[in-house]
């Protein structure tokens, strides 16, 4: 997965192939040349002068923060205190209630832990095939270019259409995978795939490990920069293509396999669509995931806004932890 | 341990670029072999094809009494020393010697005995523990040895190995190669393009140049009698002089003219057809006539001094041959002279040469290749 | 380059691996195309290719395929617009303007990267509905943009510290003054970092369902991605028009895919960047 999901919206955008800084050149500076540099270079009202022009230059972006982000945080922290609707007349406080019933609600923890697991799944899925066909692809195989475009472009589509078409693919009457099956008469493999819990689950794991194509993309930039005068000394001292890859490779890649992983972390957060538009969060919520729940809730009529506002903050600050944490050691791994 | 045959190999690029035409090269089972030349001479790429890192577009390969042109490199048992010494970042000094060991699924206790013999035979026994990271950069150089050592391969193949050090580490790692070698016995090719390593490393120099063998023999023979004028001009610091001149038959017999002095060639070179001819002298026949002495087999010229390096041991003299300057027979390069330390010349004085006429080298004017 | 893909070529060098290697990759191909596969084959079902020709004539609730694809368009390059602009001048403030404070303010920026959309899905609401921002594309691009701007600073600051100081410090002796280093020096050097930033804002905006299914209420500005829903309502339900729903669901990908194959070295060097630079 990717990744990046999609985009903005739900995925934010940026996440995507964001989420992974791999390198944050500003954070190490900060802490040594930058931090000397600063100091000797510059004097008092120069400073001054330089504040203010660095205040013009950020400006607009704060100005974006402040509305979006500061602001948004604000409101969604009140809002969660209160029992009120998407018309916000009215609201009536309710102080913690709200994270009472989220804390005691089993959809919300189980979303949490789909999250996870499906994070998980799609980590997986990434280390072993990602990692696989990045390294195959690099091999100079026969259509190599096609193959990547395969792999690559279904994540960077629109999520929602992934997986609509995924949804449609694996119906249970009319959808083409059960069509396949029992046209080459294995049709005891043919299943209830979206409405099945187990099945279901399956079906959603299936797309976030489909959607492997950011961290193809990543292994491959690494790929390409790789000093090959190693893989060489280690063909020459005898290892196989499979001994290459365990030994070598995948040890090599460590950096990216911390991109990768803290990527599809955040991703998982953003994924949104890929529940909604296969499982829909179903059957019986046990395909759900944190954007759904949210979403559901906040979109939903009545006055449940304070409540998935409550739901919100929380994946708000989880998200917010993880990227602190993987800052951090981004932040140092530099050193 | 193996001998090496290459017969008519030769690589084409799909591009269509040729960077090694039909080579010809046998190498002696425990031979020592230094390619050398100038970058882009296509010693590296030969190298990349003995070791099976390149595949061969012509020709044939035997290693042994097998022909290798299609078999895996990790079946060619070869080992290989790199430029940059590819050692395992992510593996320990011991990891990284062992790793041939490892994959042949040697017993561990073999393995962890082999490992001490090399480290100790290369001094690394102290560094066994740490990363490649950790290691300054003669101990990589002796790491990357060591686990070409360790497998007991049949050839191996050096690429560059000391270009990434230090002057004063070159000199004691060129000895500790040859050192080596000589102790292990195994065959092997050795990249340079450095020709002190070439001139002071093996038992026979292959000189290649844009993808084509100039000349293979001793450092002696390559020295003494280089093959063509790329040979004489690349061998050597500073390098063989090689001057414009013409042929003729005087009263001495065949003679060429340097300097506007007549120099009468010895008996085993009379008998060229007048004409051009590109004369090669090396700077150390070139000697200070004032601190000579009288010697009878010695042509004077006349010179005079452009400049003067002084080395410590030795001053190397740059000259304009002829008695005034702005002569025409001096056009070109300064002609490079080696004297000993104790020669007072000074830049802008005149000075007299000596020449042993036994010492010239004759080129034919177009082609460059010696006259023998 | 010849000499590189010798290079990898030998790691697989075995006559056997490779072709099990590239057996594997042709099934694993396979298994990835095959909702493409599905997709396509449905589309078909009913009214063959006049599933595809009707969806450009007849308007599916009041939009036809034109209008999404317009409305995805215009929201795609304003977002790119937006986010291309504060970024570069957020960008250079954190590059190559020196004040207290920096590092913390970057990191705090860089944090808000792991935001998702759905979790400030409310005060989002709120705050569009009271801008007065409802059924108007800044509505939709304004949001984007802000989930956008972290990435943003973080690719443009990774670009802009490689730029070399004495650049602009030469520029300063040249009396200019901090907006005229932006403009003639800056901004040409940060050129295809811009480039990558702004095909990647329009890749994210065409996959944007989220926004502009909340922020929109119109459907005159369904967008493509929105209307993977909004086609759904319409044609998913009865049996006869599955085929034109899936037609949809393919016709709503061509604008994605072509920015893909088209910019797709941009979006690689986008993603990528940061990383692997050495």
């Amino acid at each position: 997965m990717t990744t990046t999901a999609p985009g903005p919206a739900g995925t934010a955008s940026a996440g995507a192939g964001p989420a992974a800084p791999r390198r944050l050149p500003g954070l190490r500076r900060a802490g040594k040349a930058g931090r000397t540099r600063k100091t000797k270079r510059i004097d008092g009202p120069q400073q001054r002068g330089m504040m203010r022009t660095a205040l013009l230059f950020l400006l607009p972006l704060l100005a974006f923060y402040l509305v979006f982000y500061v602001f948004g945080f604000v409101f969604l922290a009140r809002t969660s205190l209160q029992r009120t609707d998407l018309s916000f007349l009215d609201p009536e406080s309710v102080g913690l209630e709200n994270y009472r019933l989220l804390f005691t609600d089993d959809r919300f923890i189980r979303a949490l832990l789909n999250n996870v697991v499906f994070a998980a799944a799609a980590v997986a899925g990434a280390l072993t095939l990602g990692f696989f066909l990045a390294v195959v692809l690099s091999t100079g195989m026969r259509g190599r270019k096609v193959f990547y475009a395969v792999f690559l472009v279904p994540s960077l589509m629109p999520v929602a259409l992934v997986a609509s078409v995924f949804g449609g693919m694996m119906e249970n009457r009319y959808g083409t995978l059960n069509e396949t099956l029992r046209s080459a008469h294995l049709d005891f493999l043919a299943g209830h795939w979206l409405t099945e819990p187990g099945l279901a689950y399956a079906v959603v794991i299936g797309i976030f490990v489909y959607l492997v194509g950011l961290p193809i993309m990543y292994y491959t930039a690494d790929l390409s920069a790789l000093n090959t005068s190693l893989l060489e000394a280690a063909v020459l001292d005898g290892a196989s293509f499979w001994q290459l890859l365990r030994t070598m490779l995948f040890p090599l890649m460590r950096t990216t396999h911390k991109t990768v992983v803290v990527s599809i972390l955040l991703m998982s957060f953003r994924a949104f669509e890929i529940v909604f538009f296969s499982t829909k969060g179903g059957p019986a919520g046990g395909t759900e995931i944190s954007g759904t729940y949210v979403y559901n809730y906040a979109t939903s009529p009545g006055p449940r806004v304070g409540y998935a506002s409550a739901a919100a903050v929380v994946v708000l600050l989880l998200a917010l932890l993880l990227s602190a944490i993987q800052l951090r050691f981004t932040g140092k791994s530099e050193e | 341990m193996a001998q090496v045959m290459l017969d008519q190999v030769s690589k084409t690029y799909p591009n269509g670029h040729v960077a090694v035409h039909g080579m010809d090269l046998d190498i002696a089972d425990g031979e020592f072999l230094v390619l050398v030349g100038p970058s882009g001479c296509g010693k590296s790429t030969l190298l990349r094809m003995i070791a099976g890192l390149e595949s061969i577009t012509g020709g044939e390969l035997r290693i042994g009494d097998r022909v290798v042109n299609d078999v895996h490199p990790g079946d060619r048992d070869i080992a290989m020393v790199f430029q940059n010494y590819a050692l395992y970042p992510h593996y320990t000094v011991a990891r990284n010697i062992a790793y041939p060991l490892r994959l042949a699924k040697r017993p561990k206790d073999e393995i962890d005995r082999r490992v001490r013999e090399v480290a100790a035979m290369l001094e690394l026994t102290d560094y066994l523990d740490r990363k490649p990271g950790q290691l300054s950069g003669g101990q990589r150089q002796r790491v990357a040895m060591g686990r070409a050592i360790i497998r007991d391969a049949a050839l191996f193949l050096m690429d560059e190995p000391l270009s990434n050090l230090d002057a004063k580490l070159r000199v004691q790692m060129r000895g500790e190669i040859a050192r080596l070698q000589r102790r292990v016995g195994t065959t092997m090719v050795y990249v340079t393009h450095d020709q002190v390593e070439a001139m002071t490393m093996g038992h026979r120099v292959a000189v290649l140049k844009e993808g084509r063998l100039q000349q293979i023999g001793t450092p002696d023979e390559i020295y003494r009698s280089p093959a063509n004028t790329f040979v004489a001009s690349f061998m050597g610091t500073p390098p063989m002089n090689l001057v414009e001149a013409r042929l003729r038959t005087g009263k001495g017999g065949t003679e060429v003219v340097l300097g506007g002095v007549d120099v009468p060639l010895p008996a085993a070179e009379r008998g060229y057809p007048e004409g051009p001819v590109t004369v090669g002298v090396r700077p150390e026949h070139l000697l200070d006539a004032s601190i000579l002495g009288d010697t009878a087999r010695h042509v004077r010229i006349p010179a005079i001094v452009e400049y003067v390096e002084a080395l410590g041991a030795e001053k190397n003299v740059y000259v304009t041959l002829g008695a005034i300057r702005g002569d025409a027979t001096s056009a070109g390069a300064p002609i490079a002279c080696r004297f000993p330390a104790e020669s007072a010349v000074v830049a802008d004085a005149k000075v007299e040469l000596a020449l042993d006429p036994a010492r010239i080298h004759l080129f034919d004017a177009e082609s460059g290749a010696a006259l023998r | 380059m010849a000499e590189t893909s010798d290079a990898m070529r030998v790691l697989t060098g075995r006559k056997r691996d490779r072709r099990i290697l590239q057996g594997m990759l042709l099934l694993m191909g396979a298994i990835w195309l095959f909702p493409i596969y599905a997709a396509i084959k449905r589309s078909l079902e009913g009214g063959g290719t006049g599933n595809y020709t009707a969806l450009f004539t007849d308007p599916v609730g009041d939009v036809t395929i034109y209008d999404t694809y317009l409305n995805s368009f215009i929201i795609a390059v304003l977002h790119a617009g937006i986010v291309v602009s504060v970024g570069a001048l957020a960008g250079y403030a954190f590059s190559k303007l020196h004040f207290r404070g920096k590092e913390a303010l970057y990191y705090g920026i860089v944090l808000c990267l792991a935001v998702p959309g759905t979790a400030i899905l409310v005060p989002l609401y709120y705050t569009i509905r009271e801008a007065g921002l409802f059924d108007n594309y800044l509505g939709v691009a304004l949001p984007e943009a802000a989930l956008t701007l972290p990435f943003a600073v973080l690719l443009l600051r990774n670009f802009g510290d490689n730029i070399p100081d004495s650049l602009i410090e030469a520029a300063r002796m040249d009396r200019a003054g901090h907006w005229q280093v932006f403009r003639t020096v800056y901004l040409p050097l940060c050129r295809p970092a811009l480039v990558n930033l702004s095909i990647l804002c329009v890749m994210w905006s065409l996959q944007d369902f989220l926004f502009p299914s909340l922020l929109f209420t119109d459907e005159k500005y369904t967008t493509a991605a929105k209307a993977v829903q909004s086609f759904q309502q319409y044609l998913a339900t009865s049996p006869s028009d599955i085929g034109k729903y899936n037609a949809s669901l393919v016709l709503l990908a061509v604008p994605a895919l072509l920015l893909v194959v088209f910019g797709l070295r941009f979006i690689t060097a986008g993603l990528t960047s940061g990383g692997v630079k050495e």
